[in-house]
């Protein structure tokens, strides 16, 4: 029996716990051992590439799918059964679209919002603020199949804010919009977590993550292989600032293990006639690096320098690449 | 749980009724197909049964041909047209029957071959050799063949004894028997005297007829039965109503297509995401199933009462069933 001793010692709960989820389908281990907890207010990134198990893991979390063992608690209540009142705390943005097309976006909210008991003016007032929050109160009244792709997104994100729960899990809500849309989404996010909103957002674009979530969990072949902020798990990164030097012929001369030995650089890399190193401060390194390049006679075209990003974060913890997977 | 479960069935009756296709396929369609079974199946029960259209071609026009044509269009089971066009025409008539049925005009063709009438009264009488009559026929009929063929038994049975016994070439076949078995030497005398005095006994039966004596006795063999014909339905008092079966039998079709697309329904929606997001609320999967179930169940009522109604008011058929269809 675990004790739960937190309770005693009135350490705050988290509002979302999931404690060694496993699920395996046949021989095939979705998700193996996954632990996780967010905070209110707190958005949480859940990245990984496709089938790395961020589905099958929101699923358990939402009480669609039985762990074979783990738990998943709600404010410390583990959630039991399809009928735990705790769903209500919870709200689902799936992957998909699941929305009725032949019906309008009202008939379709009034629908969601009833699942949850919620009707008369209870109801017309969730489903003016949550399109009014979408900014889709002007459509109300037309069929969804008359909408566009981004705008059944919005909707999608509106159905699951009928009943005002405190956690949102959000499964790649952006798959397949336009930029536009994408941004009017994270806008609407946004808004949603400075209402103090946990949010439990999946994707597998690391530019969504890094703007929108406090924390990231990567996972990959259902295992947490990192659960850091954004600033954790850079400092995970040997190097963060690489210069990119981009030469003529002549660095079929160049010397890489003088130039690894030089102070302030970390590391080198030759790739295509593109000179990559790993320096401390580029604005130190980055002037005395080109001048001794310039002394053995090598040529350069064109300097850039580039930053870590996740996806060297997850090249690094992984040994593969995020979207390629 | 109670709102929910009537907004998940308020939800199927909406997306039913804003789909044009599943109105159509749920509603006119069955009448239609319906309408359509109760006019071949016999409709109102007050029209006439579907006659077997046949064609003769009396290639002999000989009495007895002439009264087996004449027999053959009498019956009510049978439409005939005869196509007899006189002697020189029989070859070309033939053929154009055959034409015919091949074509799927006429069900049966009865070809009667020339000299028939003659050859079936020697036959009738004495071993000689019977003539032939075909029965050109489509092979997807082969029931109404044998319908055909029966009838014309009994028709070609009562025109040649007819003749035979009364008829004036029955006459002569009379006289002409009894003078071909004088001569024959294959019977002994044993034999012969019984043949002679049946066949002295019928020249004797003619001439009395000719004298008036036995006016109104029904001439050469006959049918020894008539029938008597009666439709029992499932109800007494009711007459058969092509209609009505055929539209219970639409409706019960159109039903269970209705419990499939149900089926289908579902997995749609899990395919769709939908039962995703249904199956996040706080709801046993027996209600989600449960709504699914009831809305198929007022919908498979519509269905019924639609149907029904529809065939009371275009069709005038009585309601004789419960109000729940059964």
């Amino acid at each position: 029996m675990r004790i739960d001793v937190r309770r005693w010692y009135s350490v705050e709960i988290p509002i979302l716990e999931a404690d060694f989820l496993k699920k395996s389908y046949g021989n095939l281990v979705a998700v193996n051992g996954v632990s996780l907890d967010a905070g209110a207010g707190e958005t949480i990134g859940l990245l990984g590439p496709n089938g790395a198990g961020k589905t099958t893991t929101v699923s358990m979390i939402a009480g669609l799918v039985r762990p074979d063992s783990g738990t998943v608690r709600i404010e410390g209540r583990p959630l039991a059964g399809d009928t735990d009142p705790n769903k209500r705390r919870i709200g689902l943005v799936p992957q998909d679209l699941a929305l009725y097309d032949e019906l309008t976006a009202q008939a379709n909210l009034q629908l969601f919002a009833a699942l949850y008991d919620l009707e008369g003016s209870a109801a017309r007032r969730a489903i003016g603020d949550a399109l009014e929050l979408v900014g889709l109160r002007d459509r109300a009244h037309d069929r969804v199949k008359t909408y566009s792709g981004g705008m059944k997104r919005r909707l999608n994100l509106a159905a699951a804010l009928l009943h005002d729960p405190q956690i949102l899990l959000l499964d790649e809500p952006t798959v397949g919009v336009d930029p536009q849309s994408r941004n009017a989404i994270f806008d609407n996010l946004e808004v949603l977590k400075s209402r103090g909103k946990t949010l439990l957002y999946t994707t597998h674009y690391m530019e969504e993550a890094e703007r929108l979530c406090d924390r990231l969990i990567i996972i990959d072949h259902g295992k947490v292989v990192a659960d850091d902020t954004l600033a954790g798990l850079y400092r995970l990164l040997p190097v963060t600032n690489l210069l990119a030097v981009e030469l003529d012929d002549g660095h079929r001369e160049l010397r890489l293990d003088q130039l690894a030995a030089l102070p302030g650089v970390l590391s080198a890399k030759l790739d295509a006639g593109t000179l990559r190193v790993g320096v401390a401060d580029l604005a130190i390194e980055t002037p005395r690096l080109l001048a001794w390049l310039v002394e053995r006679g090598h040529v350069y075209r064109h300097v850039a320098s580039e930053r870590a990003d996740l996806e060297t974060v997850f090249l690094t913890l992984t040994g593969r690449s995020l979207r390629d997977s | 749980m109670t709102t929910a479960f009537r907004a998940l069935v308020r939800k199927d009756l909406q997306l039913f009724l804003v789909d044009r296709r599943a109105l159509l396929m749920s509603f006119a369609v069955p009448i239609a197909v319906g309408s359509f079974f109760g006019y071949v199946l016999g409709g109102q029960g007050n029209q006439e049964r579907a006659k077997i259209p046949v064609l003769t071609v009396d290639q002999d026009q000989s009495a007895i041909s002439g009264e087996i044509v004449k027999k053959l269009s009498g019956e009510r089971a049978l439409e005939v047209k005869d196509l007899t066009g006189g002697k020189t025409a029989g070859a070309a008539r033939a053929e154009e029957a055959q034409m015919a049925v091949r074509k799927g005009t006429a069900t049966v063709a009865v070809i009667i071959p020339p000299n028939f009438g003659q050859d079936a009264g020697r036959a009738f009488f004495g071993p000689a050799q019977k003539p032939e009559i075909d029965i050109l026929f489509d092979p997807s009929h082969a029931a109404e063949r044998a319908m055909v063929a029966g009838i014309l038994t009994g028709d070609v049975m009562q025109a040649v004894s007819k003749e035979m016994f009364t008829g004036q070439s029955g006459r002569e076949m009379v006289k002409d028997s009894l003078a071909l078995l004088e001569r024959s030497q294959l019977l002994t005398a044993a034999d012969k005297q019984p043949l002679a005095d049946l066949l002295r006994s019928v020249d004797r039966w003619n001439r009395q007829v000719d004298q008036g004596a036995a006016a109104g006795i029904s001439r050469g063999l006959t049918m020894p039965y008539t029938t008597r014909e009666e439709a029992v339905t499932a109800r007494q008092n009711t007459r058969y109503n092509g209609y009505a079966h055929a539209f219970a039998g639409m409706v019960v079709q159109f039903v269970l297509f209705l419990g499939i697309d149900v089926g289908v329904g579902l997995l749609q929606q899990r395919q769709r995401g939908l039962w995703k997001r249904l199956r996040a609320a706080p709801l046993s999967r027996g209600t989600l199933i449960g709504s699914r179930a009831l809305s198929a169940a007022i919908l498979a009522f519509l269905v019924v009462q639609v149907n029904f109604l529809s065939r009371g008011w275009c069709l005038a058929c009585a309601w004789k069933a419960a109000w729940l269809g059964f």
